[in-house]
């Protein structure tokens, strides 16, 4: 059987579900009651995201 | 209009109804479930991978089509959209310096070292931060394969980041304010003068689609900004993935002085729909599939490559992920967002990750993933 490029985009968004399976096997489970404002700008909350320029504690 | 033909186009209504519905109903529910930001930062992950895929902006493509072809459309493309974003980034982190941050980090040699192997890296697989992801979800095999050694690569990198910035690092240098505005853009208009300059006369000019792609990637940059409160980026959430099946496995992270901060331990049990990088990271996936189904394009067979093709797919994900957070960013958080926040090291990663992508243009035929 001659395998496409639907086989690889299913294994891709696979991939994402993998990802999800694993947090909520970890036991991250989201809290909506504990999310922020909508949109950072204009809420007066500290950014605290991480990212790919950033080290922990700076 | 023949009864053949009038089936076809419902069966094509009908699926690409049920796409729009499906990504719909998957922003619905992180908004609901998770947080209104959270299903917000999905449709703008969403909107960039149907914009990448959709218009066919890219990074390593340009940059190959310049080294090869001294085309410069892409790289102008890229240009005016760090523009469009800097014009209202630099004033919105100078007024708002508390809720947002820019994707601000110093020049450092591993940094240098970083964006190089990763301008080598982008070229061997024709694919960067944001471009693996399009491929891989809009079906091609060669990002699938590097996919998760790119996240493993970007865990590791992670792991010895301290060590690595031990080599040395200048200080931070950020172009703020009115005046580091009138630098960046100054900077981003001498560059493209520069590459249209270097170009061969019959190839300069700019097609409108991506004028509108780059127009489309820096709204949505910006929105990326706004909502989240820090510059659109690929890496670190690549790199939370590959930490959380470590944990999951049993894996000891204390060892590190990265993933065992107490930052990066609350960052670790929380879920992935609330990591910022994640859930773009996952909607540039998903929107690129959805384009790519749209548009009917998966029907095509996957090409046939050797051993060799393979192996160095792996090894350069791997680099690609790794070299990445050396470089802290890769052609999106320290390309794009570095130079549009103001941040010089956004700067120096472009030189050397293009000084890296030529080399590894030289270095693709010879590894089995392009005729010779």
């Amino acid at each position: 059987m001659q395998l496409t490029r639907r086989f690889v985009a299913v294994m891709a968004l696979g991939l994402i579900g993998l990802v999800l399976v694993i947090d909520f096997a970890g036991g991250a489970v989201p809290n909506a009651y504990q999310a922020p404002a909508v949109v950072a700008l204009g809420s007066g909350q500290v950014a605290t995201g991480a990212m790919c320029a950033g080290l922990p504690g700076n | 209009m023949t009864d053949v033909t009038a089936v076809n186009t419902a069966s094509g209504t009908s699926h690409r109804a049920a796409l729009i519905g499906a990504a719909a109903l998957f922003v619905a529910v992180v908004g609901l479930f998770v947080g209104a930001r959270y299903g917000l930062l999905l449709a703008i992950g969403l909107g960039f991978g149907i914009t990448l895929e959709g218009l066919r902006f890219g990074f390593a493509g340009p940059w190959r089509a310049m080294i090869l072809r001294r085309d410069p459309a892409g790289i102008i493309a890229q240009l005016f959209a760090i523009a469009i974003v800097a014009i209202v980034a630099i004033p919105l982190l100078a007024s708002h310096g508390d809720e947002l941050n820019g994707a601000h980090a110093p020049v450092g040699v591993a940094m240098i070292g970083g964006a190089f192997v990763f301008g080598i890296c982008m070229q061997i697989v024709l694919g960067c931060g944001s471009g693996t992801l399009v491929n891989a979800g809009s079906g091609n095999p060669v990002s699938l394969v590097a996919l998760p050694f790119f996240a493993i690569g970007s865990f590791a990198g992670a792991y010895h980041l301290f060590w690595w910035t031990g080599l040395g690092s200048a200080p931070l240098v950020v172009f703020s304010g009115t005046s580091g505005l009138i630098i960046t853009l100054v900077a981003l208009a001498a560059i493209g003068a520069f590459v249209w300059w270097r170009a061969a006369p019959e190839n300069r000019r700019v097609p409108r689609r991506l004028w509108i792609a780059a127009s489309l990637v820096a709204l949505l940059a910006i929105g990326n900004l706004i909502v989240s409160g820090q510059p659109w980026g690929v890496v670190y959430g690549l790199g939370l993935w590959a930490a959380k099946g470590v944990t999951l496995l049993g894996g000891d992270l204390s060892g590190s002085a990265f993933w065992g901060s107490p930052d990066t331990q609350n960052r670790l049990a929380a879920s992935v729909l609330t990591d910022i990088t994640s859930l773009t990271n996952i909607g540039i996936i998903a929107g690129a599939a959805l384009v790519a189904s749209w548009r009917a394009g998966l029907k095509q067979a996957l090409p046939k490559l050797p051993a060799r093709a393979w192996i160095a797919t792996i090894v350069a994900g791997f680099l690609l992920g790794y070299s990445s957070r050396l470089a802290f960013g890769c052609n999106v958080g320290a390309f794009f967002s570095g130079i549009s926040t103001g941040s010089l090291h956004g700067w120096v990663w472009f030189g050397a990750a293009f000084l890296g992508a030529v080399q590894g243009v030289r270095i693709r035929p010879y590894l089995g993933l392009e005729a010779r």
